[in-house]
């Protein structure tokens, strides 16, 4: 029996989705970034407009520092503060290394707010950071137990960003297979997900169901 | 006297509830002048129920029902052996003279006991107190306590209120007190009262009815300090607080 | 007042001063990084404080700890025995030792929880014994027994964790001895009581004040982190519910709960962090609670005054380790005595904790010291009074390289498993202000390492 309880494994799942969610809107930053500098100084506020949240900047440096820290729920600061939530609450679970890599990361997100200062050389920092948890985490034989639900979450949020943000219904349903494998070892003998191609509401909704679907308990 | 003895206990929900974990005092005591001969306790749907027994000596029955429900149902029958109403026991009666949450010595009780001239022996005391609860209180039927300090004001409460009253004065005057849970024939509610430890024996007092309990049938289910320790039920459910709790006990002389 | 004449002080001084202090500052990057820290609401806000310590730890001799731990089992040892007792056959009542009017009449006596069996007869699975050095006559002073919940074992442990790394000549040169094992000896410990299933510590949440140590005293025992949310009486046994809706059985509870929070069948109605009829399945004795429920008549401020009697009266010993000198303002004598010298004692209200309700006599204004005689006299039952003990300064060593004395307590650890463990560190708490006698964490104080000497061989 894999002894996580319920609310332990929601968090856990919580962390692996917020750990990529940083990792993509890092990607995203620096690429919005290249392209203000380079191409459309509007289209960053065009993009996230797609999302449904108002972005206005006056600056490349103000682009950053909006995105970074000021958004209230979207920015990169929220995101990594609530991976490293999830990793507190979780944090008998996880190994050392693990927990305190988020923590650190948060940590220097929140001197950074303080101070103002973010640019493009930090912010490849944190993809470095991000890498080396990831990467910390495949190694471990800690999580071993755990590691599933975290994984569970990363790929459900990629599959989720690369429809919400890239409008790519094909990149997710490149991940169907790994999706499964993962959700394979959550849950043996589950039911497994299928995505058709066609609806992008509906493929969302089937990505984002998948966590509650197969950590269904009984009340008896 | 042998009796047999019916009880049925009825919580209902205005709005369905689940998730409900309970706790009930409904199994009559067993002591020195009461022996529960047989029994036999049921749940709505037959709800499985365990047993234990708190540092009262009191018999629980606790369950869980998981499914919404508008009502838990309980109901025992059985048989009873009922001496006259004087006895002792093990538990220390120490415990019963400190003033408790429910029952405790706040200034409107000091003044309502300092108005009183009470007779000297504490037996004379205990009667003068049951009586006196009797005729000047008024019982009513309301689903809730008033709590002291309101059933001192308004001359008016609930067998509780009249049993939490008897107690504080009866612990006042240095006799040890305690609060009595159980039921009589035909009455439809929970019926509480007293029982106060006098020349070495506790002995019953029912302030609502003015009476020193004897032979009269009065099954006792469980006591405690004040109610809260004795409470029938107690439960913990997912849903809306308002319930009601309707009670029917039925006492039968055993002829045979 | 500093304890002169200790050569195991002067030889870590003479460590510190060969070493870079600025290596303070990777200590603190650690334990920020580690998140060591313990949580606070203030002004309606949530707030993740950092522990404050200070590198100088209290050190203890070999001969001194021999004492003390000698002294807190046979303590232990005496307290568990009273509560099996007064939960039991109250034989210490009868045989008037205890006035059985100043156990009943305490809200911490549970009479619902009498004639419940433990597992092992263990009552008092975790213990903190809050001891002072006298700076007269150099005795140690118990000062309270914390028998219900006590917390503060994961700062010293993980502060001890850090400085080996940070400053190894200490631990290269001074036979220190280690304290890596108590989550091993708690792990044990719940073992020993199993009923049959896993160990579980169960947590009030993310926004307890410990939560930091809960998480790891969990990690390392091997217990599992649960909320009163993951628990489930089924039946009369409590199981740990698991994601994909699979039960475990759960033999062990080491409870991070206060009793009233424990269950809302049974106590507070409205706690939503505890777990509905556990209480019942620990009647069956189908659980064993760490610690057991009731404890707090043990720890009474007003009960700590009869513990030496106890050690008499169970074990037919004398008293290790000796009681501040307390009066009973129940007891006629001692009352009188209280009134007539309030200006020298400390009067302790015994229904507070954490430092509150704690009173010197000699800091109330007149019309003060007035309103509390009154108290005194309404209820007598809940006040004590102690002398004051003028226990010893250690030093703290502040940002800027200053060494500054500041009055210090001392928490010492047990478990009681298959023995009774005397954990061989503890929690130095020390108080901020030069003049304050007040060491709790809850009321601003630190914390320092205690480091317990081996006999070097």
């Amino acid at each position: 029996m894999i002894l996580i309880p319920p609310q332990a494994a929601e968090h856990l799942y919580w962390m692996g989705r917020y750990i990529q969610r940083a990792e993509s809107m890092t990607r995203l930053v620096i690429a919005l970034f290249d392209k203000i500098l380079d191409e459309d100084f509007e289209d960053a506020k065009a993009f996230y407009a797609k999302l449904g949240i108002e972005l206005a900047y006056d600056s490349a440096q103000m682009f950053l520092r909006e995105s970074v820290f000021n958004l209230e729920d979207a920015s990169l600061y929220n995101t990594i503060n609530m991976a490293r939530e999830n990793a507190i609450l979780t944090r008998s679970h996880l190994s050392n290394r693990m927990f305190s890599r988020i923590n650190a990361l948060y940590l220097a997100y929140q001197t950074a707010k303080e101070e103002r200062t973010v640019s493009l050389y930090w912010l490849e920092g944190t993809l470095k950071e991000l890498d080396a948890i990831w990467g910390n985490f495949e190694l471990s034989l800690v999580e071993a137990k755990e590691s599933p639900l975290i994984q569970l979450g990363k790929v459900v949020e990629r599959m989720d960003l690369n429809i919400r943000l890239y409008d790519s219904i094909e990149a997710a349903l490149m991940d169907v297979e790994k999706l499964n494998s993962i959700a394979e070892k959550v849950r043996p003998n589950h039911k497994r997900v299928t995505l058709s191609s066609s609806n992008k509401f509906k493929t969302l909704q089937t990505i984002n169901s998948v966590f509650e679907a197969l950590t269904t308990t009984h009340e008896s | 006297m042998k009796v047999n003895f019916s009880y049925d206990f009825t919580l209902t929900f205005d709005e369905p509830v689940r998730n409900h974990h309970f706790c009930l005092r409904m199994v009559p005591y067993t002591n020195a002048i009461q022996t529960l001969l047989a029994w036999k306790l049921s749940l709505n749907d037959g709800v499985p129920y365990y047993e234990t027994r708190d540092g009262f000596e009191n018999h629980l029955v606790y369950g869980f029902l998981g499914k919404p429900h508008r009502a838990l149902k309980a109901t025992i029958e059985g048989e009873i052996e009922l001496s006259p109403y004087v006895y002792h026991d093990k538990e220390p009666v120490e415990l019963y003279l400190p003033h408790s949450t429910l029952a405790p010595l706040c200034e409107d009780v000091r003044e309502f006991s300092r108005s009183l001239k009470l007779p000297v022996t504490d037996f004379r005391k205990a009667h003068f107190l049951t009586q006196l609860l009797y005729e000047q209180f008024r019982a009513i039927e309301e689903p809730k306590a008033k709590g002291l300090e309101t059933f001192l004001l308004y001359k008016e409460g609930i067998s509780q209120d009249f049993s939490h009253l008897l107690i504080a004065l009866l612990r006042s005057n240095g006799i040890p007190a305690r609060f009595v849970n159980g039921f009589i024939d035909g009455v439809n509610k929970t019926h509480t009262w007293v029982e106060a430890f006098m020349d070495g024996d506790w002995r019953g007092l029912d302030p609502q009815s003015g009476i020193f309990i004897h032979d009269e049938p009065y099954i006792k289910i469980a006591h405690g300090r004040d109610f809260s320790e004795c409470q029938i039920h107690r439960g913990s459910y997912i849903g809306k607080r308002q319930h009601i709790l309707e009670i029917m006990g039925r006492i039968e002389r055993n002829e045979q | 007042m500093i304890e002169s004449n200790s050569p195991f002080y002067d030889a870590f001084k003479g460590i510190l001063n060969t070493i870079d202090k600025n290596r303070v500052q990777e200590l603190l990057t650690y334990m920020n990084t580690e998140a060591i820290n313990f949580n606070l609401f203030k002004n309606n806000a949530f707030i993740e404080r950092k522990f404050p310590f200070d590198i100088i730890p209290r050190i203890v001799s070999p001969s001194e700890f021999a004492y003390l731990e000698k002294g807190i089992q046979q303590r232990i040892y005496a307290l568990n025995l009273f509560l099996e007792d007064v939960y039991g056959a109250q034989k210490i009542l009868k045989d008037g030792i205890i006035p059985s009017e100043f156990v009943f009449s305490s809200k911490a006596y549970l009479p619902s929880f009498a004639n419940t069996s433990v597992a092992k007869n263990i009552r008092v699975h975790i213990s903190g014994i809050d001891l002072v050095k006298n700076s007269v006559g150099d005795g140690w002073v118990v000062l309270e027994d914390n028998i219900r919940v006590p917390s503060g074992v994961s700062y010293p442990l993980s502060l001890r964790m850090l400085t080996r790394k940070v400053f190894p000549e200490f631990f290269e040169k001074l036979p220190i001895q280690g304290v890596s094992d108590y989550p091993k000896k708690l792990e044990a410990a719940m073992d020993y009581v199993n009923t049959g299933g896993i160990n579980v510590i169960l947590t009030p949440g993310r926004y307890n004040s410990a939560f930091y140590e809960h998480s790891y005293l969990a990690k390392e025992s091997g217990a599992i982190l649960a909320n009163g949310e993951d628990l489930v009486v089924e039946k009369d046994k409590v199981y740990l519910k698991t994601y994909n809706g699979k039960k475990a059985r759960v033999g062990a509870i080491y409870r991070r709960l206060d009793d009233d929070a424990l269950d809302p069948v049974e106590f507070h109605p409205d706690s939503l962090i505890g777990v509905p009829n556990i209480t019942q399945a620990y009647r069956a004795g189908n659980v064993a609670l760490m610690n057991s429920i009731g404890n707090g008549i043990a720890d009474d401020k007003g009960i700590y005054y009869f513990v030496p009697a106890m050690i008499k009266y169970y074990m037919n010993e004398e008293p290790i380790l000796q009681n501040a000198p307390t009066f009973l303002a129940f007891f006629e004598k001692d009352r009188n005595h209280i009134l007539q010298n309030m200006r020298t004692l400390v009067i302790k209200d015994v229904a507070e904790a954490g430092g509150y309700g704690v009173v010197f006599g000699s800091q109330l204004t007149k019309s003060e010291r007035e309103k509390l005689k009154d108290a005194i006299i309404a209820e007598p039952r809940r006040f004590i009074a102690q002398e004051v003990i003028e226990f010893y300064d250690i030093e703290c060593l502040d940002e800027a390289g200053t060494f500054s004395p500041r009055k210090a307590d001392l928490r010492m650890f047990s478990i009681y498993g298959e023995d009774i463990f005397v954990w061989p560190g503890g929690l130095t708490r020390f108080a901020m202000d030069p003049t304050s006698y007040i060491v709790n964490s809850s009321q601003g104080g630190g914390f320092k390492d205690t480091w317990v000497l081996k006999e070097q061989r």
